[in-house]
């Protein structure tokens, strides 16, 4: 009971955000204002009549709410909108519109029961407005030109990420190759390439990868990924304040041992033989790196890459 | 309209050969089958279906011509084809529309993986050469597990076999090539819901046909409009058209609209297990059993009014005959 009533009240907030980014459910409505009101006309009663009950469904945050429920906590209020069809339902209204713009029943005063709902090029003053419009209306529909995504920043992100990488699998071109990396280069890791391995993965970041596995990071893992975050930003590399004080004295450090050796050990418990910092990290960082993992760094497409041949 | 189109063996055929990539993917779980060997079983599979397919498309032509219905047949086929301008121009502009869609998934440089692991787990298996033996997040063996709901969906075996079979990187399978067949295998679904709701008979035949082509039309101008949010149809098919909820949603849920309208129940009924088996309902039942529930409801309602208007008309028209 206590989830349905959770669930109505974030059917409410979510019929707000849904409604905020485009108007393409404005855009049904009116398809299907428009679809009853010739109802008569129209071929398949039962095909209107599910999608205005399911869209009022989805609306009204008590049966909305029940839908949620239905579908489980695991998906968001918008993917109880899956149930109705949004774009058949537009486009069979848009279609209707158009076929009776096109058609010469209106300009006979409906009259003309051999040409009903014939669709025929010789009316083109009446539908060629009438189709601008509605491609208009539809265009505006969306988000207005406002991309809800940025996929061009993501795919130069990727395609650095993967020069990246391309160097890193080459330096161990057979075998697996543990890393420990950046977010921007971890998160393509291991769609780059299987051999590559990681201490963890992107569902550190994106929460709700979190779902497809039961395994949890321990802590000394999360602080892993916490050190990394800011090694781009540090001065030296002790970056004690990510550093859980328990984890430390789990790991048996002593206090006043940096952070930096710290998470190189815990890193090579955890099987990293290659590890890449930022351009930016300090040269003292650089410098300390190359001494506990007792290799030489190098740079590459604005990161330093510092790699561990196990044998 | 109780026959079987064109367009639902297309779709039939897609969720036969998702039934057999689940068969593998379970027999890979449960005997831990290596995935080359979970290739040449669905390979075999498919190919034995193919066969049969032959068999039965062979043998039904043979039928037809014995009993002489090819003529009518051919009637049907010519149906298809346009046959005035207005009809080529339709035609024309949606192809267009089409190519420009399937070259934005082609040209396209950053797929949208937020919240989706599928890249991952393909490269894993391929890797491994087995299901599931690793996290795909990290590589490492798993500690704890997976939820056994997930374990169970099929798509990931499915493109490695794919992989595997056309040698491809997993790359180009999964964000490329299998966007292009959810794509394509949308357009037709939509194709068969146009066919329901814009039917082609005697003299309205070119008509039923331009409103058919107008109705795809305008499904891929708002395929474009729908690329603003992440849970529209839109959206899933020019982004993400190998996830689960993409083919369900673009490719099974407008074909199931249009088997309850033909009230073709025992195909969608399949729908319902190829949801099952490509995207993760939870532990719920998923949206094609309640579409089906809400279409039977509507389909009844639908049947008993116009069972009314026809006893009523009757009535009326008795009643004239005794006056």
């Amino acid at each position: 009971m206590t989830a349905i009533l959770k669930n109505i009240q974030m059917a409410w907030l979510g019929w707000k955000n849904y409604t905020d980014d485009g108007k393409l459910a404005a855009l049904l409505l009116a398809a299907l204002l428009f679809l009853w009101y010739y109802r008569k006309k129209t071929e398949k009663l039962s095909f209107l009549g599910y999608t205005i009950v399911v869209t009022i469904c989805c609306i009204v945050p008590v049966t909305a709410g029940l839908l949620m429920w239905y579908q489980t906590g695991f998906y968001g209020y918008e993917w109880i909108w899956s149930l109705v069809p949004m774009t058949a339902a537009i486009a069979y209204g848009v279609t209707f519109f158009l076929s009776e713009c096109w058609n010469g029943s209106a300009e006979a005063g409906g009259n003309l029961p051999e040409g009903r709902g014939r669709m025929r090029l010789a009316h083109w003053r009446r539908g060629i407005p009438a189709t601008v419009l509605l491609l208009a209306v539809i265009m505006l529909s969306g988000g207005m030109g406002r991309p809800s995504w940025s996929r061009k920043e993501t795919a130069v992100e990727r395609e650095r990420a993967y020069v990246v990488l391309d160097q890193i699998a080459g330096l161990c071109p057979e075998g697996n190759i543990c890393l420990w990396a950046p977010r921007e280069i971890m998160s393509y890791a291991r769609e780059y390439d299987g051999r590559i391995l990681l201490p963890y993965g992107r569902n550190m970041w994106d929460i709700s990868l979190n779902a497809y596995s039961y395994d949890v990071y321990d802590q000394q893992t999360i602080a892993l990924y916490e050190w990394m975050e800011q090694a781009g930003n540090a001065d030296d590399g002790n970056n004690t304040q990510t550093l859980d004080a328990d984890a430390m004295g789990a790991a048996g450090v002593d206090a006043a041992f940096t952070a930096l050796e710290v998470c190189i050990r815990y890193a090579q418990d955890a099987g990293v033989d290659c590890v890449v910092l930022p351009e930016t990290a300090s040269s003292e960082t650089i410098q300390r790196m190359e001494t506990a993992l007792h290799t030489k760094a190098r740079l590459s497409e604005g990161y330093w890459i510092f790699y561990e041949r196990a044998d | 309209m109780k026959r079987n189109t064109w367009t639902d063996h297309l779709i039939l055929s897609e969720i036969v050969i998702i039934g057999l990539a689940e068969a593998v993917h379970l027999a890979g779980i449960v005997f831990g089958w290596t995935l080359q060997r979970c290739t040449m079983w669905l390979l075999g599979a498919v190919g034995i279906m193919c066969v049969l397919l032959a068999g039965v498309l062979v043998s039904k032509c043979l039928i037809l011509s014995k009993k002489g219905r090819r003529q009518e047949t051919g009637e049907d086929n010519r149906q298809m084809m346009p046959n005035d301008r207005a009809e080529w121009i339709l035609l024309l502009i949606f192809i267009v529309g089409l190519v420009l869609q399937l070259l934005f998934i082609w040209m396209a440089r950053g797929p949208y993986v937020d919240g989706d692991m599928m890249a991952e787990t393909v490269e894993s298996f391929l890797e491994t050469d087995h299901i599931y033996r690793r996290n795909p997040m990290t590589g490492q063996p798993y500690t704890t597990g997976i939820p056994s709901r997930l374990k169970i969906l099929c798509l990931p075996t499915l493109y490695c076999c794919l992989c595997r079979i056309f040698d491809s990187d997993a790359g180009i399978m999964v964000w490329r090539i299998v966007p292009t067949v959810t794509l394509f295998s949308s357009y037709v679904s939509f194709y068969a819901l146009a066919c329901c709701v814009f039917p082609v008979s005697g003299r309205n035949g070119a008509d039923g046909r331009k409103k058919r082509m107008c109705f795809l039309i305008v499904v891929s101008l708002l395929m474009w409009t729908e690329t603003y949010f992440y849970a529209l149809d839109g959206f899933q098919l020019l982004y993400c058209g190998w996830r689960g909820t993409a083919i369900r949603n673009g490719v099974l849920l407008p074909w199931l609209l249009a088997l309850c309208m033909r009230r073709k129940w025992l195909s969608a009924f399949l729908c319902i297990l190829a949801e099952a088996c490509m995207v993760w309902t939870f532990y719920g039942m998923g949206v094609c059993l309640l579409m089906i529930v809400g279409m039977a409801v509507a389909e009844g309602c639908n049947r008993e009014r116009s069972l009314k208007l026809t006893d009523s008309f009757w009535e009326a028209d008795s009643e004239e005959c005794t006056k």
